[in-house]
């Protein structure tokens, strides 16, 4: 549209393939099931549009889901989690941080207890705010 | 629970089951496409024999919790997917859509896209334009998500709508382009490129967080202040201010000259007294005097607006300067913000504008740079197209001939369009006398008329001879 319009969510269908695939890979890890098929892969490269975009080089997991959205997607999950993040260097250590986590579990070594339980608590976290970014319809109060 | 799986389920079935006697009725109109009519029959029909399906076995099944196939296909009805597209259809005029302007339209995308579409034109009573695509994105997540792997119709559907008054206005072509700078900007996520290119550890930036008020005690650090503003006012900014250089980009002054004509349409008569232009920023638009003063930059990055009459750039500047010394006060609203469930309050100020302008006014090389590697240099408008417009304008129009070719060579889409306006506005008063209506009645409704009855004739001869040329 040409003129000012009231803000009114489009919620894309990828928030909801991508909440599909966390909750195919909490499956896997969790080894209530195990495939690992393309939802690693999609996974993976989760964290590496983060990293992307905190290191300045754009790139995205489909044409509608850049890496300021996962940046977005995945700060809130580490708000939640009560991980502080302040600054662009520190969203990026952690996202390297989880991006070896699963690296390594795909690779078959073996992952210790509590970063597993790390990296499944992220993932739900992540599936939480998709859910409620799929839910959300925004545009709230606006006045003078 | 209140309701019951059962309950919910049967709610389910009986809007699949009546979206499907909606597309047994589309099915029986006649449509000049086979496209059309094989994507109805086979497409959607597919999809809603599919989610009646999962609906049907999930309510048979004894299980107390919904199947995954089940809320993925109910996903896709609450977001209204299907029914946005069956709308589409239902409200497409085949019989009289703007035929012309859609070719040129129809030749840009392809060229920039390599791809084949469909295009539903929509007429619509209000007075604005669209243009997006509806059926590709949901297809793709189909065959990934629930295995839908036999789909006959491979293309994008793209949703055009237009005021049904101006069906036929040429001279608002200009704003079409815009329209499809946001699908173009949309379809290769340009905003987000954009937006990835701000400095965030930069004063301006940071300095954001004294307009936001946190509830809860939530902190505010360089993170949250960048995942506030990619949700509002700057990714959205960047968006309009895109479609703005793409609608520049490619059709040049004509651009200008029907988005102003669409400002004096929606501007009252109070206003006009005070000179009293709205030209305010807003969470989706940044203000006119700011859009502006980038599409006259550029236009200057082409290397054209020194080479207009001089009558085109004093229209031009004037409205620039009207933007420029409008009354137009700012409302400075304050509202909440919702971040994944984090409530932000960002109060508006002068002081916020100034710090977004800034910031964009940082990234408009790469706006600029990044729409003209989208385009491509043919797409792009250059001396020669506006040369041609002005002597289509001048040897053709003025003498009320159609503008559909010079030398022999098939006119050019962009010249015809922007030629119109030329002779509009430079040969007003000869091409009046020339047709006998100078009474002015009608006002300039009969000029208007026949400047675009010239156009469309030259739109639709020009691209029959450009075939034979080619």
């Amino acid at each position: 549209m040409l003129m000012d319009y009231s803000q009114k969510q489009e919620n894309s269908l990828f928030d909801l393939s991508l909440s599909l695939t966390f909750d195919k890979i909490i499956k896997s890890l969790t080894k209530e099931k195990d495939s690992k098929d393309k939802n690693y892969e999609l996974t993976i490269k989760f964290f590496e549009v983060i990293r992307d975009f905190c290191n300045k080089q754009f790139s995205e997991l489909n044409n509608e889901f850049s890496g300021a959205d996962a940046f977005s997607i995945f700060t809130s999950a580490l708000n939640n989690m009560d991980i502080k993040v302040e600054t662009i260097d520190d969203v990026l250590e952690e996202a390297e941080k989880y991006h070896n986590y699963l690296i390594s579990f795909k690779a078959e070594e073996p992952l210790e207890p509590e970063k597993l339980e790390e990296l499944i608590k992220l993932l739900e976290e992540l599936n939480n705010q998709l859910s409620r970014k799929l839910e959300s319809n925004q545009m709230n109060s606006w006045g003078y | 629970m209140i309701i019951s799986k059962e309950d919910y389920l049967n709610n389910l079935l009986d809007s699949f089951c009546k979206y499907e006697e909606k597309l047994n009725i589309l099915s029986n109109k006649a449509y000049p496409s086979d496209t059309v009519k094989k994507f109805i029959e086979n497409d959607l029909k597919m999809i809603i024999t599919e989610f009646k399906e999962i609906a049907h076995k999930d309510l048979n099944n004894n299980k107390d919790y919904f199947s995954e196939k089940t809320i993925i296909a109910n996903y896709i009805w609450e977001q209204e997917a299907l029914q946005k597209i069956a709308k589409a259809v239902a409200n497409t005029d085949f019989k009289s859509h703007p035929l012309e302007i859609m070719n040129v339209f129809r030749d840009l995308i392809k060229d920039i896209e390599k791809n084949d579409f469909e295009i539903l034109t929509i007429p619509r009573e209000e007075m604005n334009f669209s243009f997006n695509e509806i059926w590709f994105k949901l297809k793709i997540f189909l065959e990934k998500e629930l295995n839908m792997n036999d789909f006959t119709v491979d293309r994008k559907f793209i949703r055009l709508t237009f005021p049904k008054n101006h069906k036929n206005n040429l001279l608002m072509s200009g704003i079409f382009f815009h329209e499809i700078g946001h699908y173009l900007v949309e379809e290769n996520n340009l905003a987000d490129r954009i937006f990835q290119n701000i400095d965030f550890s930069s004063a301006d930036f940071l300095s954001l967080k004294k307009c936001i008020y946190v509830y809860n005690g939530n902190q505010l650090g360089q993170v949250e202040l960048i995942n506030i503003f990619k949700g509002s006012y700057l990714t959205n900014w960047i968006k309009e201010l895109l479609s703005d250089i793409l609608a520049v980009y490619t059709v040049g002054p004509a651009f200008i000259f029907s988005m102003f004509n669409l400002v004096i349409n929606s501007t009252s008569v109070n206003d006009f007294y005070n000179d009293n232009l709205r030209n305010i920023h807003s969470l989706s638009h940044p203000s006119f005097s700011f859009r502006f003063e980038l599409i006259l930059k550029a236009l200057k990055e082409l290397e054209i607006y020194n080479e207009l009459p001089k009558l085109l750039k004093d229209k031009i500047k004037s409205y620039q300067n009207a933007y420029a010394n409008s009354n137009n006060q700012q409302p400075n609203r304050s509202g909440d913000i919702r971040i994944n469930n984090i409530n932000y309050r960002i109060q508006e100020s002068k002081f916020l504008f100034q710090k977004l302008e800034k910031i964009i006014s940082d990234l408009i090389p790469d706006m600029l740079a990044e729409s003209e590697r989208l385009l491509g240099d043919s797409n792009i408008i250059n001396k020669d197209k506006l040369d041609q417009a002005e002597k289509f304008a001048e040897q053709r129009i003025k003498e009320v001939i159609p503008p559909n070719e010079l030398n022999n060579t098939a006119a050019d889409p962009i010249a015809i369009i922007n030629s119109g306006w030329y002779a509009k506005l430079l040969y007003k008063n000869s091409l009046k006398k020339r047709v006998g209506k100078t009474d002015g009645k009608n006002g300039d409704y009969d000029l208007n008329l026949l400047i675009n009855d010239l156009m469309k004739y030259s739109l639709r001869t020009s691209r029959i001879q450009r075939r034979w040329q080619d």
